[in-house]
């Protein structure tokens, strides 16, 4: 008798949880709201670190809480390094905000602590469909098994800037002249480089940025990688710098290095070589025309975008990098929803972002703005986000950017051979990691 | 009784005569100090625990680990990572980029800074103006100074060209190997400088003035004065500006991060540079802290060098 009962009960257990799991449409999507949550909310926010960056994030949110009264924002302008460091401390200690900006190199880091898209807060009923809001390609490092944890507020890749006035003052024509690979880039070199009587450099064809932080040339290196169809870390993540394809990537760094050290260049303002006119030709995304400018009005008009050269001279040799908003998965369900509706707010209105910074956020609907669309050299930078690379996902950024950092520096600034700098960079790294 | 007697008596009325809590409150506080004592001690004891010890102890277990930040759970490895950190090159490299930086910043700041004292203890015209623009590197912020210098070492920055005009060849200061440390050794002998002299200042005006009047009448000439009496008498003096300059210079990793990021190919990556790269970019939390751990008793061991090499009979 008691027995009997009891498999009735458990039947009835085992028929009612699938039952309620089903109408809720399954674990996951059972802790987040179906509609927008009604309840009282406060979301905390570390945003960008830029001053307009950041007035525009407030400007959106006020905008976004008109149809959201129930939700209070408390955002903080939080610059990038500090906020790095801030996270790291949080949010392995259960803390931290409840969505943040990080750079696109952290994700990795930062995956176990993050909350994966809800696409009803999208008003999406899938993923698939927030996928599909997005240039191609654009989100893949910020996904995981399918799932988006972060979404993009500024993706930059990175394009050839000309002086014109310089380039064509030496002879050269555009676009007829305009280099599409390294190797022409290293030839016009002879052509624009300039020293005054005293000796002194007064003009450069190109410049890399080796003062301005190591990303400027980190990043190009593990692009023009990627490019010949090779890998940086390998399926393992174990390293893979001492290719054939990486020797031809290092090669750039040797051929186009024209007085590397004379620069004024900094991570404050990376493009001062070029606005002061010692660098005809230099690269950056769609924001640093504008940065540029800024730096030397007279560029106002004068500066030609154009393919970030490659190996092969083909698309695809330019790295692909973003700043994202991520939503911490401490937060409860009715949080984590407001936050990704808040989200997706703000990046459906890359717009006001890119006619105020020339920060590009790719999701589609901002390059059919009329604001986007006439901007000059729009398709370039367009062409380059989809066809970019983006960094390799692997917790150790940090130390491979380190080790390639420095076996590019061993090749320009101290001339060790290519393959003894790319072992060296290898064994660093392998060491850097503790194998 | 005497005032001894009464102080004792007072102090053991206050304290439970015989008890635990007096047994240890004899042998930490000595036997004047009444209970109340220790509870007005509290509040910053609890913030030196909190704020210091803890953390100090909490960065000594981590050390023992493998915590990184990418990992919730972390495992006990013993002192793996101190083997790690032996067989490190980049964290020998380091060391004696630290040693030379320290070694040489100090050396520099402590000489110029006593020469400065010296001269600005003077009875000279304008002596107050002169302390506080010679001070005034040490108050600038200290973000504006790696900033400062990087232009200063420009290639074609100021300080080439002054070298030109005293006929040496420009150097490559930020980015090669030797350039590097020594540019920052300029840098931060530039901001160390200024505070060694207020120290200094503070030690020269405590001597007093009839010693060297004494000396003065026996013939002693400047240099005898300052041989034989102003350095013996400010003995203390350098062993707190040496102690102070070794911690500072050790801890500090603006300048490099700023100025070179501990470049070129990791020349001028100094241990406190690479404690922050290893921790903040690169998440090995458990091997940073052991490379801190270290640094820690690097700073230690030369503190208990310069106590012992400074013992003066007091």
């Amino acid at each position: 008798m008691l027995k009997s009962f009891l498999v009735r009960v458990a039947v009835l257990v085992a028929l009612a949880l699938p039952a309620s799991l089903l109408a809720g449409g399954g674990i996951a999507a059972n802790s987040a709201p179906s509609g927008f949550p009604t309840d009282k909310i406060t979301l905390t926010m570390f945003g960008s670190d830029e001053a307009p960056g950041f007035h525009i994030e407030e400007g959106l949110i006020a905008e976004w809480q008109k149809t959201h009264p129930n939700v209070t924002v408390e955002a903080a302008q939080t610059p990038l390094g500090p906020g790095f460091q801030k996270l790291s401390t949080q949010l392995p200690t259960g803390g931290g905000p409840t969505l943040f900006a990080v750079f696109e190199p952290w994700i990795e880091g930062f995956i176990p602590y993050m909350a994966p898209a809800i696409p009803t807060a999208f008003g999406k009923e899938s993923m698939r469909q927030i996928y599909d809001l997005y240039l191609p390609h654009a989100l893949e490092a910020q996904s995981r098994g399918g799932a988006i944890y972060c979404l993009p507020i500024s993706a930059p890749s990175w394009s050839l800037l000309v002086n014109k006035p310089l380039f064509t003052g030496a002879g050269l024509r555009i676009p007829e002249d305009i280099p599409r690979t390294w190797a022409q880039v290293a030839a016009l070199q002879k052509k624009l480089t300039k020293y005054d009587s005293s000796g002194k450099l007064v003009r450069r064809g190109f410049g890399v940025r080796y003062t301005a932080g190591p990303q400027w040339y980190s990043m190009l290196f593990v692009a023009s990688v990627e490019s010949q169809g090779a890998r940086v870390l390998d399926r393992d993540g174990s390293p893979l710098l001492t290719s054939q394809a990486a020797v031809n990537a290092m090669q750039i760094f040797k051929d186009t290095a024209v007085a590397p050290t004379i620069t004024k260049d900094v991570q404050t303002s990376p493009y001062q070589d070029f606005a002061d006119g010692l660098d005809v030709m230099s690269y950056g995304g769609a924001n640093a025309v504008s940065f540029a400018i800024r730096l030397n009005p007279d560029l106002k008009g004068n500066v030609y975008v154009s393919q970030l050269p490659s190996i092969s001279g083909q698309p695809g040799g330019s790295p692909k990098y973003s700043f994202d908003f991520c939503v911490n998965k401490r937060g409860s369900a009715t949080e984590q929803f407001a936050a990704w509706s808040l989200i997706d707010y703000m990046t459906s209105r890359g717009v006001v972002r890119f006619v105020n910074t020339g920060s590009l956020t790719p999701r589609k609907v901002v390059f059919e703005a009329p604001d986007v669309q006439s901007t000059p050299f729009i398709e370039v930078f367009k062409t380059e986000l989809t066809y970019a690379r983006p960094l390799p996902q692997t917790k150790y950024w940090g130390q491979l950017q380190g080790a390639i950092q420095n076996g590019v520096q061993k090749v320009v600034f101290k001339d060790v051979p290519i393959p003894q700098a790319l072992q060296e960079a290898q064994q660093e790294y392998l060491q850097a990691i503790g194998k | 009784m005497s005032s001894e007697d009464t102080a004792r008596a007072t102090v053991e009325a206050a304290w439970p005569a015989g008890s635990l809590l007096s047994r240890v409150r004899r042998r930490w506080f000595g036997p004047t100090q009444p209970w109340w004592g220790v509870v007005f001690t509290l509040p910053a004891l609890v913030l030196l625990v909190g704020f210091k010890f803890w953390p100090m102890g909490y960065a000594a277990w981590l050390s023992l680990t493998n915590a990184t930040l990418t990992e919730p759970s972390r495992r006990f490895i013993a002192f793996h990572n101190y083997a790690r950190l032996a067989h490190d090159t980049t964290f020998v490299g380091a060391l004696e980029t630290t040693a030379r930086y320290v070694g040489a910043t100090i050396a520099v700041s402590m000489v110029l800074g006593l020469g400065l004292a010296v001269l600005l203890n003077q009875k000279i015209p304008a002596r107050g103006l002169f302390r506080t623009l010679i001070f005034l590197p040490a108050v600038v912020p200290i973000i504006v100074v790696p900033i400062l210098w990087q232009f200063l070492f420009n290639p074609y920055g100021l300080v080439n060209d002054a070298l030109k005009v005293l006929g040496v060849h420009p150097v490559n200061w930020l980015l090669s190997p030797q350039g590097a440390v020594e540019a920052l050794v300029v840098a931060t002998a530039w901001r160390l400088t200024p505070l060694c002299m207020v120290i200094y200042l503070a030690g020269l005006q405590s001597i007093p003035g009839e010693l060297y009047e004494a000396a003065a009448i026996d013939g002693a000439g400047a240099p005898r004065r300052f041989r034989s009496i102003t350095l013996p008498m400010l003995k203390p003096t350098l062993l707190v500006v040496l102690v102070f300059a070794i911690t500072l210079t050790v801890q500090n990793f603006v300048l490099a991060l700023v100025m070179t990021g501990g470049g070129p190919d990791n020349a001028s990556t100094t241990l406190s540079l690479f404690v922050y790269q290893t921790g903040f970019l690169g998440f090995q939390m458990g091997y940073a802290s052991a490379a801190a751990l270290v640094m820690l008793l690097i700073i230690v061991a030369f503190t208990m060098v310069s106590l012992r090499a400074f013992r003066t009979e007091e």
